[in-house]
């Protein structure tokens, strides 16, 4: 009778516990806090694409590679029919990280000749950030233990961590590094870059490329038809002008040269959060496209130089205006230049692309081939033998690889 | 499971439950969703104040707090609203930051839908999202919006401006 009465008490208990439980979490579900959402970067949510800030890159064998960020883990997956689908998702991290991930600073992969793939992201380590890179030599069974790319790592922040393969076929790594900045109150980074080799192996010691560099800006890079990679960042120049310039690697230990390409004059102290584009032509001219708001001018804005960057084009402006043009890649082979990049009107988002046939001089009309109601990730030119593609990412819609024509 | 592990487990989410109700009625921050911005204005209507976005990946916008920590204390009157650009899941670290300067009783807001381009078109057609973004309003509501940081001088001379 004891052990009923008990047993019929606990479980009335139970029961209004439950109810108080599931009434708490109604009023919750009705709260300010009913929106906690998961960052935007939980694999999970987006199965078709990762993280909505991915990056994709051809292998040697036709394979389309991508890296897609979640929110512990960083995962790569390839598709064999041009992005239509792709396989599981490999983890490269076995052990759990705070995944750090925007579309400034977002993971990066390359595939070098032999097929070994590179992968560079940045997680929280010692510090705040840590870009970290791993390797993988089975092409893509299974991937090195991720270690970070500064040797400094625990001392300084790493962040920013871009690939870039050279003509000869040497896989750079580059990345913002926080090292230097003895006096906070002068702003900018520098960046440190170093080889990788097979095996996981750094073979290199990290060395120092540049100073001053902004903050919060993706640096781009690209190999001219000599040897070496050549960067576009933005720099801050004297006055706190946040224009753009070009670093060039030398050969034979030479120190590393670099000079202002841009000149809008925008002076502000805040993070744009707009990384240029830079591409080089087999026929050896540079072709550039950035974002700026300067005194001079602003918008996007798009030049060449047939002198390996010495001189450029006067600044071609495109995009549409009140539309918020914003976030350009751009890839060129011989005469054929094409740009890519993103406008919101108040609603929906759209992919543009654009291509001149005779080297950037004149270009035809912009075309809209894709957009989204959600949010978007920024888009990415690829090219192949097959052609150019556009490599894009959004919530809604999932990834998306889109032929050009 | 024994009774006794049962009913501390249903009480353990009772009370995680009851904590997260608390948490949702503190008023230091709230989710700034679609229509947030008219509110945010109405709510002040036919009276200065600030709008400051920032983000904790800001390291313009943490080299402010100090600032207008400063700017707060001497000008007690004069609203200043925050707007955190992260999501909410760096409540946290939002508040924590807010805390170490003093500004924890500031109205606060963070960013709560997915997508952030219409949050941002909102607020301002013409904003491309760079940060820190300041909006100063008169009392009729005409805006100027800044990016960057700015002087002391700078904010003090337009907070001055501004509550005459």
């Amino acid at each position: 009778m004891f052990i009923n009465y008990k047993t019929f008490l606990g479980l009335n208990f139970i029961k209004y516990l439950i109810l108080i439980c599931v009434l708490a979490l109604s009023a919750c579900g009705h709260s300010n806090y009913s929106m906690i959402k998961s960052s935007a970067t939980d694999l999970d949510r987006h199965s078709k694409g990762g993280g909505l800030f991915v990056s994709a890159a051809f292998g040697p064998d036709g394979r389309l590679w991508r890296v897609a960020p979640g929110k512990n883990h960083v995962y790569v997956d390839y598709s064999t029919d041009m992005g239509k689908t792709f396989s599981s998702p490999v983890a490269i991290n076995a052990k759990s990280q705070r995944i750090k991930v925007s579309g400034e600073n977002r993971p990066g992969i390359i595939v070098d000749r032999s097929g070994q793939i590179y992968v560079v992201y940045a997680a929280e380590g010692n510090q705040p950030l840590t870009a970290y890179f791993s390797v993988s030599i089975d092409k893509g069974h299974s991937f090195s233990t991720p270690l970070p790319l500064s040797e400094k790592a625990s001392e300084a922040n790493s962040f920013q961590g871009r690939l870039s393969l050279s003509s000869s076929g040497q896989v750079y790594a580059f990345w913002h590094d926080e090292r230097d900045r003895m006096d906070w109150r002068r702003p900018g980074n520098a960046i440190y870059y170093r080889t990788i080799g097979g095996q996981s192996n750094l073979d290199s010691t990290a060395q120092k490329l540049s100073d001053t560099i902004c903050d919060c800006c993706r640096i781009a890079a690209t190999s001219d038809n000599v040897v070496e990679p050549v960067l576009l960042t933005r720099f801050i120049y004297p006055g706190g002008i946040r224009d753009h310039g070009l670093i060039k690697i030398r050969a034979n230990n030479e120190e590393p040269i670099s000079w202002r390409v841009t000149f809008d004059e925008w002076a502000i102290q805040a993070c744009p959060e707009h990384g240029p584009s830079i591409a080089i032509s087999d026929d050896g001219n540079y072709h550039i496209a950035w974002f700026t708001l300067g005194g001079i001018r602003q918008g996007l804005f798009y030049a060449y130089s047939s002198d390996q960057g010495k001189h450029f084009s006067e600044p071609l402006s495109f995009g549409t205006q009140g539309k918020l043009p914003s976030h350009p890649d751009i890839i060129a082979q011989g005469e054929h230049v094409i740009l890519t990049w993103i406008e919101f009107d108040g609603v929906k988002s759209q992919l543009l692309v654009m291509h001149s046939n005779d080297g950037g001089q004149n270009w035809l009309p912009a075309k809209s081939i894709a957009e989204s109601t959600a949010e978007v990730d920024f888009p990415f030119l690829l090219q192949n033998d097959l052609g150019t593609f556009v490599s894009w990412n959004s919530k809604n819609e999932g990834y998306r690889f889109i032929q050009l024509n | 499971m024994s009774y006794k592990k049962l009913v501390l487990g249903l009480a353990f989410i009772f009370l995680a439950s009851f904590n997260i109700v608390v948490q949702a009625k503190n008023p230091a921050s709230n989710a700034f969703s679609f229509g947030s911005y008219q509110k945010i204005l109405t709510e002040n209507t036919n009276h200065p104040f600030m709008l400051v976005i920032w983000s904790i990946d800001c390291t313009y916008c943490l080299k402010e707090m100090s600032l207008l920590s400063e700017i707060h204390k001497n000008r007690p009157e004069f609203k200043m609203i925050f707007l955190a650009t992260d999501d909410l899941s760096a409540t946290d670290q939002i508040q924590q930051i807010l805390k170490e300067h003093q500004l924890s009783s500031i109205d606060h807001w963070v960013f709560s839908e997915e997508n952030t381009q219409r949050l941002r078109f909102e607020i301002d057609p013409t904003w491309y999202g760079e940060l820190p973004r300041t909006y100063f309003f008169d009392k009729a509501h005409q805006r100027t919006g800044i990016s960057g940081l700015l002087s002391r001088e700078n904010y003090e001379e337009i907070v001055a401006t501004l509550v005459k």
